[in-house]
């Protein structure tokens, strides 16, 4: 008896110990993982680029470390790393670049943490604004590249903060929209839909074809946040760019009525069966997979899907098709894609070869490495003297869709972390089956009361 | 001398720092700031916590009742001599051998829409019931509660089964002589003879419902919505999703308090029922 009590103390202190070390470490959850899109580069970078080449150098040897979630195996990240290899080579030969790639989100656990201990790599690939915020990069405001950056470039939310450059733009990429499957749609005579009902009309006639109107994945829990986003972007957004500042101060509410009709919307297409029926419980790329078998007609996505969709006919052996592309809108036909830079690589403002990691940024933004990056991965210049064009059509109605109206913000720039998730929380449970009532919005409203010291407002 | 020092280093000055945490807000990036009381206060009005607790006391009611219940009677059946009670016996203790994220993953495919178990309602001709087991509200944590089970009453059995055989068979042969058999004989004897391992195996099941981890995390991440949150699971997520370590810290100090409190009160219970041999 005396032993058994003994051992459940001791049991009784491990569960407290166990209990108390689950706050030790970090982790980042506004950073979406890099899916494993691939895309042939199939066009010429930059035809009227600038040469930026840096001018320092020196026979001095040295190891400088490069920190990434993103670089695999796919043939444009290998190339991209091979030229940033070759061509830093031409300016310190006598440098050893070492790559500190951990791939998804455990990177920024690690990040974090190696910048709380000072022993992070010299050169940050990161996603965020808060490195900057927190003063862990480096201004970079003087680098000649600042010079060329486009408006999109300047305005970039994640590389600028209080009117300062901190990091390179790795390219604009649209934040999210309806990829469809041209073919089933010319088979059913149906146009890309321009407002919701017809968002909703199209569906329906998808539907009554026997095929599955839209692909979800919602065990990545990014996903159901990018649909959720881009589909209160137009309503919140289009007529009125200063929504999420007036959520912000108080003047507007997060269960607005707007806000209200993007999750009634949901709640329509859930209602009449628009979504895979295994919309919670499989993953982006196996709702990738419905989409290349042709199972699904649409599918809400980044600008890698063309890439991914491509990849994914070609290993499974599907019968291929043309992807098209349209942004989500509101009841009146407005839109309002949100448009950043996804990845973006600054200087980590405590390494020691501060100058020779200045000087590897520079040979990143040279065009000829910028580019065929761009283009491998579907995103958008950044720099002014960079053009690319990409051999998929679908890339100019993406284009298209930017150039209509787009906006470097987004409702989640307003909310505290715990607020966006709060935001996944409802998009899940209304996409399970169950009524959306206003009360769901709760959550999202205690969070940002909660925790709007967090917020780093957009300028 | 060394050890003391490094057990300090490693264990009590982490938890003093995560007292002090517990009273900031802190982003792992930025120095902490002192709030006060503000994390604690927070906690009663965060959604996943107060869906967390309830699943968890939830999880705690029916492992008690159900997963102990079923295990006292299948160690009570394993007790008895037949051909097949080795095989039987190590047919239930092999789910604990295996991985929880590997077995997670497999109920995961098995549970999916599409998958196996689906496909035998359908055969059943129960096409009427088939659902996404764990992409709905009102099924995604019951399913969960029914997983964990599957792995842990083997385990309490076999504990069970160990209790059971530590019973000298003289007490059961006088009180035959007596003229006790069957259920009499297992609530004379058998039960308050057991009642060292019911506490050992209560405790193992509470402490074990409080600290539901592994599979919502793997199966459904707390979803939909917060319908299979546990307490593990919000105070997981607040650190490592919404990068609230400060609050996530208080959390864990109110988990870790309130699971001492729990199994002390559930020890003091079964203890004054033991029976010394």
């Amino acid at each position: 008896m005396k032993s058994s009590k003994a051992w459940m103390g001791l049991m009784l202190i491990l569960c407290f110990g166990l209990v108390l070390s689950a706050c030790g470490g970090n982790k980042n959850n506004n950073a979406s993982p890099s899916p494993s899109a691939s895309e042939a580069p199939a066009a010429s970078p930059s035809e009227s680029a600038s040469e930026e080449a840096p001018k320092a150098g020196s026979d001095k040897a040295f190891t400088i470390r490069v920190g990434a979630w993103f670089i695999d195996d796919r043939s444009y990240q290998v190339a991209f790393k091979q030229g940033i290899e070759d061509k830093y080579k031409e300016l310190y030969p006598n440098a050893k670049i070492q790559w500190d790639i951990t791939l998804g989100l455990p990177y920024f656990d690690k990040l974090k943490a190696q910048l709380a201990s000072r022993s992070a790599p010299d050169v940050i690939f990161y996603q965020n604004q808060e490195y900057v915020v927190d003063g862990y990069l480096e201004d970079l405001s003087n680098e000649p590249w600042v010079a060329r950056l486009n408006e999109a470039g300047q305005t970039d939310l994640q590389t600028h903060f209080q009117g300062k450059t901190y990091a390179l733009p790795m390219g604009g990429s649209i934040g999210g929209g309806v990829w469809y499957n041209k073919k089933i749609f010319a088979d059913l005579g149906l146009q890309p839909p321009k407002t919701t009902q017809e968002f909703m009309d199209v569906a329906e006639a998808i539907k009554q074809a026997g095929i599955t109107p839209i692909a979800l994945g919602f065990k990545d829990a990014w996903t159901a946040q990018m649909f959720a986003t881009n589909w209160l972007q137009p309503y919140l957004f289009s007529e009125d760019p200063d929504f999420g500042l007036k959520i912000y101060n108080g003047e507007k509410k997060l269960d607005d009525p707007l806000i209200q009709e993007v999750f009634l919307n949901f709640q329509k297409m859930k209602e009449n069966d628009y979504f895979n029926k295994n919309a919670l419980s499989i993953d982006w790329p196996q709702s990738a997979q419905l989409f290349a078998k042709g199972e699904a007609a649409m599918i809400i996505q980044g600008p890698w899907m063309p890439g991914a969709n491509k990849e994914n006919i070609a290993n499974g052996g599907f019968e291929s098709f043309d992807i098209g592309f349209f942004p989500l809108m509101d009841d009146k036909g407005n839109t309002a894609m949100i448009i950043g830079s996804n990845e973006a690589l600054g200087v980590n403002a405590q390494t020691e070869l501060m100058q020779e990691a200045k000087d590897l940024v520079n040979v990143v933004a040279s065009p000829e490495l910028y580019g065929p990056y761009l283009v491998g991965g579907g995103a958008l210049t950044m720099l002014s003297d960079v053009s690319v064009t990409y051999d998929d059509p679908v890339v100019s109605e993406v284009q298209e869709a930017v150039s209509k109206k787009s906006l470097p913000v987004r409702l989640e720039s307003y909310l505290p972390t715990s607020g966006a998730n709060a935001l996944i929380d409802v998009t899940t449970k209304v996409v399970s089956g169950v009524k959306f009532t206003p009360a769901d919005l709760k959550p999202m409203i205690d969070s940002l009361e909660r925790d709007k010291a967090t917020v780093t407002l957009p300028e | 001398m060394p050890a003391l020092l490094i057990f300090g280093m490693f264990f009590y000055l982490p938890f003093l720092q995560s007292i002090y945490y517990s009273f900031t807000e802190w982003n792992a990036l930025k120095p902490p700031r002192f709030i006060g009381f503000d994390n604690y206060v927070n906690l009663l009005k965060d959604q996943r916590m107060k869906d967390g607790f309830f699943n968890t006391m939830k999880m705690v009611a029916f492992g008690v009742i159900v997963q102990n219940t079923l295990a006292l009677f299948l160690a009570v059946m394993l007790n008895k001599p037949f051909r097949t009670k080795a095989f039987l016996r190590t047919s239930l203790y092999l789910p604990i051998v295996i991985s929880l994220v590997v077995t997670s993953i497999i109920w995961g495919q098995l549970l999916n829409y599409e998958g196996l178990f689906n496909g035998i309602l359908i055969r059943l001709g129960l096409e009427s019931i088939i659902q996404d087991w764990l992409g709905t509200v009102q099924t995604s944590f019951p399913t969960i509660i029914l997983l964990t089970q599957w792995q842990g009453i083997g385990y309490c059995a076999i504990i069970y089964l160990a209790g059971l055989q530590s019973i000298p068979n003289d007490i059961y042969e006088a009180a035959e002589i007596e003229g006790a058999k069957g259920f009499t004989l297992f609530r004379t004897i058998t039960l308050p003879m057991l009642m060292t391992t019911v506490s050992v195996v209560l405790f193992l099941i509470v402490v074990g419902g409080l600290r539901l981890f592994e599979l919502p995390y793997i199966l459904t991440n707390g979803g939909p919505g917060t319908s299979s949150y546990t307490l593990f699971l919000a105070v997981y997520n607040a650190a490592f999703q919404n990068t609230q370590y400060g609050y996530a810290t208080a959390a864990s100090i109110v988990l870790a308090f309130f699971i001492i409190i729990v199994a002390i009160v559930q020890l003091r219970i079964t203890s004054k029922r033991e029976v010394e041999l």
